[in-house]
């Protein structure tokens, strides 16, 4: 299947500070605000994969490539890379770049 | 720790020019002429209301809680006689602060939030009265409990003014956004940012504390916000005349307002539905959702509005969201700073 790329939404301030990811919320304003360095951006794609794959059937954990984390539960069979079938199946309402 | 208000007077003998309660007071119905200050029948009946309600501190304020310095002294004796381990606290100006008070505060280990704006001109600009209470300064930090509140009236050359009173020797400052709708211009949004994120780099290198910064530290390091305020949760406050309120301002709305006096206690039902009411009309408003880390004052809301899900003050909202973002971009100078100089404070519940 055609792999569709997903469309970045840039995100409202409160839309990331409300964000369910669990991240605490220096974490979102860092996000939030650009502020975030490329380790801390891996450090919470990590934190907010590991939290979405608990809630999968498939309990894996996206690979370190992912970039963005899905805000909606995936529709298709996850394989591990949670991000390519979200944006495949493009149910995906928001995105967030860490 | 449970604790409570007392407002032991609405008068106050200063004008500062950013007053939240210069025209809040004008709705409460007054008693006879002579009474704008709590008697000693309402201060006995708050005593025993805080031991029937395991009350462990009481805060003083007003308008100017030293203005009736008989009344404040024997409030404060016997609430301390009739509640032991009580812990005090008072909110004020300074300027009426004599030798009796002085040592009533040092002796009880009083905790004291002084209003101070900064230098002697920008302070005396905004409030006045600053020699009056300048003389005090040296105890007020040596008994060691004064916490200095600054109203950012002026945010230009914000950062000097905070760094000149930890230069008096003040340990703490806490700067209070000022909530008055329309005070600022959009142009101070950034400017405050600036001065904001100065003073804190002044904190980080060792010139004194930003204790908004250590609070905002600290509900930062929480996933979901919890701005809030004490009118939705378990603020108390109880005015001169000896009625109960869900928080310190909202007697400043009129004893319709009221959830119970001294005499009968807190009407629970009064209290649920006060607090739900003002949870789902101010704290699920739109404001709310827009700026989900902001605690804007409900009663602010309604003295502007008429209702409590008015429209929030926005400048205001958007100097807090730049407080949270420098906070947040100084984390870990600021996590390293809360671990080594203040190691005993690491859980402390601070409003």
């Amino acid at each position: 299947m055609k792999k569709v790329p997903s469309e970045k939404k840039p995100l409202k301030f409160d839309s990331i500070i409300k964000d369910k990811t669990n991240l605490p919320l220096w974490a979102k304003l860092r996000v939030a605000y650009g502020m975030a360095t490329k380790d801390e951006k891996k450090q919470f794609s990590k934190i907010a994969n590991s939290i979405i794959a608990k809630a999968r059937s498939c309990g894996k954990s996206c690979s370190d490539s992912c970039t963005s984390a899905c805000q909606s539960d995936c529709q298709n069979d996850c394989t591990g890379s949670c991000m390519d079938s979200c944006q495949e199946s493009n149910t995906c309402k928001t995105s967030i770049e860490y | 720790m449970k604790s409570c208000y007392f407002l032991i007077t609405p008068d106050c003998n200063m004008s500062c020019r950013y007053c939240f309660q210069r025209n809040g007071f004008q709705s409460v119905k007054k008693g006879p002429a002579s009474s704008t200050v709590a008697d000693r029948q309402t201060i006995d009946r708050f005593a025993l209301f805080c031991r029937q309600n395991e009350i462990k501190r009481v805060e003083f304020f007003g308008g100017e809680a030293l203005l009736y310095k008989d009344p404040f002294l024997y409030a404060a004796r016997t609430f301390l006689a009739k509640n032991p381990g009580l812990k005090l606290g008072i909110v004020t100006n300074g300027t009426l602060i004599d030798e009796e008070i002085m040592q009533f505060l040092e002796h009880e280990k009083v905790s004291v939030l002084l209003s101070l704006d900064g230098k002697r001109t920008r302070h005396n600009l905004m409030r006045g009265g600053y020699d009056h209470m300048a003389r005090w300064f040296d105890r007020l930090i040596a008994n060691g409990h004064t916490t200095v509140a600054t109203q950012v009236s002026i945010t230009k050359s914000l950062s000097q003014h905070v760094r000149f009173i930890w230069k008096l020797g003040f340990p703490s400052v806490y700067l209070n956004v000022i909530e008055n709708y329309d005070w600022y211009h959009a142009v101070d949004i950034d400017r405050f940012e600036s001065e904001y994120e100065t003073a804190l780099l002044a904190m980080l290198a060792g010139e004194g504390e930003l204790a908004c910064a250590i609070a905002m530290h600290r509900n930062l390091e929480n996933s979901q916000s919890e701005a809030k305020c004490g009118i939705t949760q378990i603020g108390l406050a109880c005015d001169w005349q000896g009625f109960i309120y869900p928080c310190h301002r909202t007697m400043e709305l009129g004893t319709s307002f009221a959830i119970g006096d001294v005499r009968k206690g807190v009407s629970k039902r009064k209290e649920l539905l006060l607090r739900a009411r003002v949870n789902q009309q101010c704290f699920k408003s739109d404001s709310a959702n827009k700026y989900p880390l902001v605690s804007f004052c409900p009663v602010a809301v309604y003295q502007h509005h008429g209702n409590f899900n008015g429209t929030w003050n926005s400048i205001f909202c958007e100097m807090i969201n730049r407080k949270a973002k420098i906070v947040a971009k100084y984390y870990y100078e600021i996590k390293k700073y809360r671990t080594t100089k203040l190691p005993n404070r690491q859980n402390e519940n601070v409003n």
